[in-house]
C-alpha cells in the first residue's frame, strides 16, 4: 500500500474531504444516531420527538446565530470609510469561487475578527481598530498581501463549509445538554410527584368528591360522577399501580438522561476544540492555495514585516523547529500538550509547520485512531444505556462498527493520494480503536468479577435493575433475580471478549476493502475532482451496506445464536446485501472499465495505482500531472 | 394632530381613566342591595373592565421598551397576586370597596401579564425555553407541595367542605393563570420566530 510522493508536488488538501467534515460527521453521527436508535419501538414517552428536536432546533439556533452576534458584539454594517476594505473582500470572495460575498460587520473594541454566517447570508466581523488597520495594509504594496492573507484566511472558513459544520455542532451540543438536562428535571420531578402521590388513588372516592359540589344539581353531578372512571376501572388502576416499582421509573429517567449530559460534556471539553484546531489548519491552506506563497500568512502570524521575510525565507524554518517542542523536557511538553487539548486555536509553531508541509495538517493515525476510537467507545456506552439498548442489544457490534468503517475511510481519502496509508498504519489504526474498547471491556468484567466475589447480592441488584431499565419495565417482579449469577458473567464477558476478535476482523477486512476500492478510484483519470470524491463517497456508502447487511447480522447471529437457523430477518438482510453486491460491483467494474488506469489526453494506459504527482508516462502527452486538481504550486 | 401628540393624549387618557375608575369603586356606597340597580351595576362592571383592560393595554404598549426586561413583567404581577389573595380569602379584606377594587384589578392585572408577557417575547425569542422550565418548575413546585403540605386533592376541596375558608393550595391558581398565558404565548412566540427566521433566510 505505499506510495511514491516526489517532494517537489505539494498536495491541494482543500480538494479533498477535510478532517473537519469527517469530525462533523462523527460528533453529528454519534448523537443523532443515537437519538434516532433510542426512538425506535414503543414507549410511554414519545422519544421518537428526541431525534426529531436533536435535528430541527440546532438548525434553527444555526439560522439565528448571526442575530446573536450581531447583539453580543453589537456589530454594526461597516460605512463607506472601509470601501477599500469591502471591495478587496468581495475580489477575494470572487477569487476563492464564493458564489456570496460576506458582508463586512464592525463591532466594539473586543469584537474578534471572525468569520460567521448562516446558509445563505455570510457575514465578516471585526473591530474597527482592525478593519482600519488592514484598510491601511491593503493601501500600501508592501502589506496588501499579509492584509489579504488576513481576509483569504477567514473567507476560507466560508469556502471549507466549516464554519456551518462548526456552527450546526455547537447547536448540537447545546441542544442535547439542555434538552437532556429539562429531561432529567421533569421525568425525575414527575416521577418523584408520583411516588408521593400514588397512594392517594387507593383512597379517591369520585362520589364522595362528586357529592361536595353543592351548587351542582343531581344531573350535573351524575354528569361529573361519569367522567371519574367506573368503580371496576378505578379497581384495575389501582392493582396497576399497585405493581409499578417507582425506582425503577426514577432509575430509568436517570440512566436514559446522564450519559447523554457527561457525553456532552465530553464533547464540549475535548472534541469542540479539536474541531476548531483542525478548521483552522484547513483555512490556512485555504490562503496559501490562493497566493501561492506561504511568507504573507507567515508574516501576519508572526508579525514581522513581508519584506524582511521574503529577504531571509531561512529564519522561519528555525522559528518553526525551536527545540523546546519537539525535544526538551518532557514535563514540558506533557503540559503543552495538555493545554493544547483544550485549545482552540493550534499554537503558531503548528500553523508555521503546517505551512511548511501541507501534510502535517493530518494528525497521526494513532492519533485519529484514538480520537474516533474515544468517541465510538464513548457511543458503545451510550447505547448500552436503557434508551438504545432495548433496540440495539441484538445488534451489539453494528452501530460503532459502521460509525469507525465511515469515519476512517473518508479520513483515509486525502491520505491515500499522499502516500499516508500503509498496512502498517490499517493495523495501528483498528488495533487501537479495539485497545480502547477492550481496555473499557476489561475494566467492566473485573468490575463484575469483583462484585460477584466480594458483593454478589449487590451485583444480582444492580443487574436486576439495569436490566429491568434497558427492557423499560417499572414493575415488581421476582423473575428478575438472576439464579445462575457467575454463570451470567462469564458469559455475558465470553461473548464479550470474542466481540472484539469479530469486530477487529471485520474493521480490518471492511477498511482494507474501502482502501483498496478507493485506491483502484483514484486511477479514474478521466473523471473531474467532484466525481472521484462523489465515486469515492458512494463507494464507502456500498461497503457500509455490505457490512452492515451481510456480514454483521451473519456473525451476530453465529456469536448470540450459533444453534440457531438463520432467522428470517437476516436472510432478508443477506439477500440485501448480495443484490448490493451485485449492483455495486457492476457499477464499480463498469467505471473502473470505461476509465480506469487510462491518461484522460492520450488514452494512454496507466498500470499501477495512482501516486500523488504522478505523470502521464506517454511521449505524445504533454499533461503535466493526473488528477491536476490535487496539486498545489506555491513556495513554502 | 401628529402621531406624537396623538400618543401623548391617549396616555393621558389611559392614566385618567385608571385614576377616574379608581375613585369611582371608592365612591360606590355601601350596602347596595337592589334588585333595580343591578342592570346599572352590571354595565358599570363592564364599563370598569373593558376601560380599565383598554387603558392597561395602551399604557403596556406605550412603555413597551420596559416590557422587553423580563423584570417588569413583576409590576403585573404583584397586582394580580395581590388581587388572588384577595379574591380566594387568603387575606381577609373588611372594607368592601378596597374588597371590589382588588377583584377588578385580578382582571385588569391578568390580561395586563398577558399583554407583558407577549410584549417580552415578541422581543426575545425565548418562547421554547420558557415554556419547558415552566414546565419543570409547576411539577417541582407540586412535589415539593405535596411532600410539605399533604394530599394536594383533599386541600383543592377543602373550600368546597368548608364554605369560606381560604384554599390552603391557592397558589396553584395563580401557577394556572400564569400557564394560561405563558403556554399558548410561548408556543406562538417559538413558532413566530421561526417563520421570522425562516423567511429571513430563504425569502
Amino acid at each position: 500500500m505505499t506510495s511514491e510522493s516526489p517532494s517537489s508536488v505539494k498536495p491541494n488538501i482543500l480538494a479533498l474531504p477535510t478532517q473537519t467534515f469527517a469530525m462533523f460527521l462523527l460528533i453529528v453521527g454519534t448523537l443523532l444516531g443515537a437519538a434516532l436508535l433510542g426512538s425506535l419501538g414503543g414507549s410511554p414517552v414519545p422519544f421518537w420527538l428526541l431525534p426529531l428536536a436533536l435535528l430541527l432546533l440546532p438548525l434553527r439556533a444555526f439560522l439565528k446565530q448571526p442575530e446573536l452576534e450581531i447583539a453580543e458584539y453589537r456589530l454594526r454594517p461597516a460605512g463607506d470609510g472601509l470601501s477599500l476594505l469591502e471591495r478587496e473582500i468581495n475580489n477575494q470572495a470572487k477569487r476563492l469561487g464564493l458564489r456570496r460575498t460576506p458582508r463586512l460587520f464592525i463591532g466594539t473594541a473586543d469584537t474578534p475578527l471572525y468569520a460567521y454566517g448562516t446558509f445563505r447570508h455570510l457575514y465578516l466581523a471585526m473591530s474597527a481598530m482592525q478593519a482600519h488597520r488592514l484598510q491601511e495594509q491593503l493601501g500600501d504594496p508592501q502589506s496588501k498581501p499579509v492584509a489579504q492573507a488576513t481576509i483569504l484566511h477567514e473567507l476560507s472558513h466560508f469556502k471549507t463549509g466549516d464554519y456551518w459544520q462548526l456552527g450546526y455542532v455547537k447547536q448540537l451540543l447545546r441542544f442535547t445538554f439542555w434538552i437532556m438536562l429539562w429531561g432529567l428535571f421533569f421525568f425525575g420531578g414527575f416521577s418523584f410527584l408520583l411516588i408521593f402521590s400514588m397512594s392517594t388513588f387507593f383512597t379517591l372516592d369520585p362520589p364522595k368528591i362528586v357529592s361536595q359540589f353543592e351548587a351542582l344539581s343531581p344531573e350535573q353531578r351524575q354528569r361529573l360522577l361519569e367522567m371519574f372512571p367506573s368503580a371496576q376501572e378505578l379497581s384495575a388502576l389501582r392493582q396497576k399501580i399497585a405493581t409499578v416499582n417507582m425506582g425503577l421509573v426514577l432509575s430509568f429517567v436517570f440512566n436514559a438522561t446522564l450519559p447523554f449530559i457527561i457525553l456532552c460534556a465530553i464533547l464540549q471539553i475535548f472534541y469542540w476544540p479539536k474541531l476548531w484546531r483542525v478548521r483552522e489548519l484547513y483555512a490556512d491552506a485555504g490562503v496559501w492555495l490562493t497566493q501561492r506563497r506561504t511568507n504573507p500568512l507567515i508574516a501576519r502570524l508572526l508579525n514581522i514585516p513581508l519584506p524582511i521575510l521574503d529577504r531571509f525565507p531561512a529564519a522561519v524554518s528555525t522559528i518553526s523547529n525551536p527545540a523546546g517542542i519537539n525535544g526538551g523536557c518532557s514535563w514540558r511538553a506533557w503540559w503543552t500538550a495538555t493545554g493544547q487539548l483544550i485549545a482552540k486555536h493550534p499554537n503558531d509553531y503548528r500553523r508555521l509547520a503546517c505551512l511548511q508541509n501541507s501534510r502535517l495538517v493530518f494528525d497521526s493515525w494513532p492519533k485519529t485512531a484514538f480520537w474516533v476510537g474515544s468517541l465510538t467507545l464513548l457511543l458503545d456506552i451510550l447505547l448500552s444505556t436503557p434508551v438504545g439498548l432495548l433496540y440495539v442489544g441484538n445488534w451489539p457490534m453494528h452501530f460503532s462498527t459502521l460509525v469507525v468503517l465511515i469515519i476512517i475511510s473518508i479520513t483515509s481519502i486525502p491520505r491515500l493520494t499522499i502516500g499516508q496509508m500503509r498496512w502498517k498504519d490499517l493495523f495501528v489504526v483498528v488495533g487501537i480503536i479495539m485497545v480502547l474498547r477492550l481496555g473499557w471491556l476489561l475494566l467492566t468484567i473485573g468490575l463484575l468479577l469483583t462484585l460477584l466475589v466480594v458483593a454478589p447480592q449487590t451485583l444480582s441488584e444492580v443487574l436486576s435493575s439495569g436490566v429491568a431499565g434497558i427492557a423499560r419495565f417499572a414493575g415488581y417482579s421476582d423473575d428478575l433475580i438472576f439464579g445462575d449469577l457467575s454463570g451470567f458473567v462469564l458469559q455475558a464477558s465470553v461473548i464479550n471478549l470474542v466481540q472484539i476478535f469479530i469486530i477487529w476482523l471485520v474493521l480490518f477486512a471492511g477498511l482494507s476493502l474501502n482502501i483498496l476500492l478507493l485506491r483502484r478510484v483514484f486511477t479514474w483519470y478521466s473523471l473531474s475532482q467532484r466525481r472521484v470524491i462523489r465515486a469515492g463517497y458512494v463507494t464507502i456508502i456500498f461497503t457500509t451496506l455490505l457490512v452492515a447487511f451481510s456480514i454483521l447480522p451473519l456473525l451476530t447471529q453465529l456469536l448470540l445464536a450459533p444453534l440457531k437457523g438463520l432467522s428470517i430477518l437476516n436472510c432478508i438482510f443477506l439477500t440485501v446485501g448480495m443484490i448490493l453486491i451485485g449492483i455495486g460491483g457492476g457499477i464499480f467494474v463498469h467505471f473502473d472499465r470505461k476509465y480506469g488506469q487510462r491518461c484522460p489526453h492520450c488514452g494512454q494506459l496507466l498500470p499501477g495505482l495512482y501516486y500523488f504527482g504522478r505523470r502521464c508516462s506517454g511521449s505524445k502527452c504533454s499533461s503535466p500531472y493526473l488528477h491536476p486538481w490535487l496539486i498545489a504550486d506555491y513556495v513554502p | 394632530m401628529n402621531k406624537t401628540q396623538l400618543n401623548l393624549w391617549l396616555t393621558r387618557l389611559a392614566w385618567g381613566l385608571i385614576g377616574m375608575n379608581t375613585m369611582l369603586i371608592c365612591l360606590i356606597p355601601t350596602g347596595i342591595k337592589s334588585t333595580n340597580m343591578l342592570i346599572l351595576m352590571l354595565l358599570y362592571l363592564l364599563w370598569l373592565i373593558s376601560s380599565s383592560g383598554l387603558a392597561v393595554t395602551w399604557l403596556i404598549l406605550r412603555y413597551r421598551s420596559l416590557f422587553h426586561n423580563w423584570w417588569a413583567l413583576g409590576l403585573p404581577l404583584i397586582f394580580f397576586i395581590l388581587g388572588t389573595l384577595s379574591i380566594q380569602n387568603v387575606i381577609t379584606i373588611e372594607n368592601d370597596n378596597l374588597a371590589f377594587f382588588l377583584s377588578v384589578l385580578f382582571l385588569v392585572s391578568y390580561w395586563g401579564i398577558g399583554i407583558s408577557i407577549a410584549i417580552f417575547l415578541w422581543r426575545h425569542d425565548v418562547g421554547l425555553p420558557l415554556v419547558a422550565w415552566w414546565l419543570v418548575a409547576i411539577i417541582w413546585v407540586l412535589t415539593f407541595a405535596w411532600r410539605l403540605q399533604g394530599n394536594l386533592i383533599d386541600l383543592w376541596l377543602v373550600p368546597l367542605e368548608k364554605k369560606g375558608q381560604p384554599s390552603p393550595i391557592w397558589w396553584f391558581s395563580l401557577l394556572q393563570c400564569f400557564s394560561c398565558w405563558l403556554i399558548p404565548l410561548g408556543i406562538l412566540s417559538f413558532l413566530g420566530h421561526t417563520t421570522r427566521l425562516l423567511l429571513k433566510e430563504f425569502g
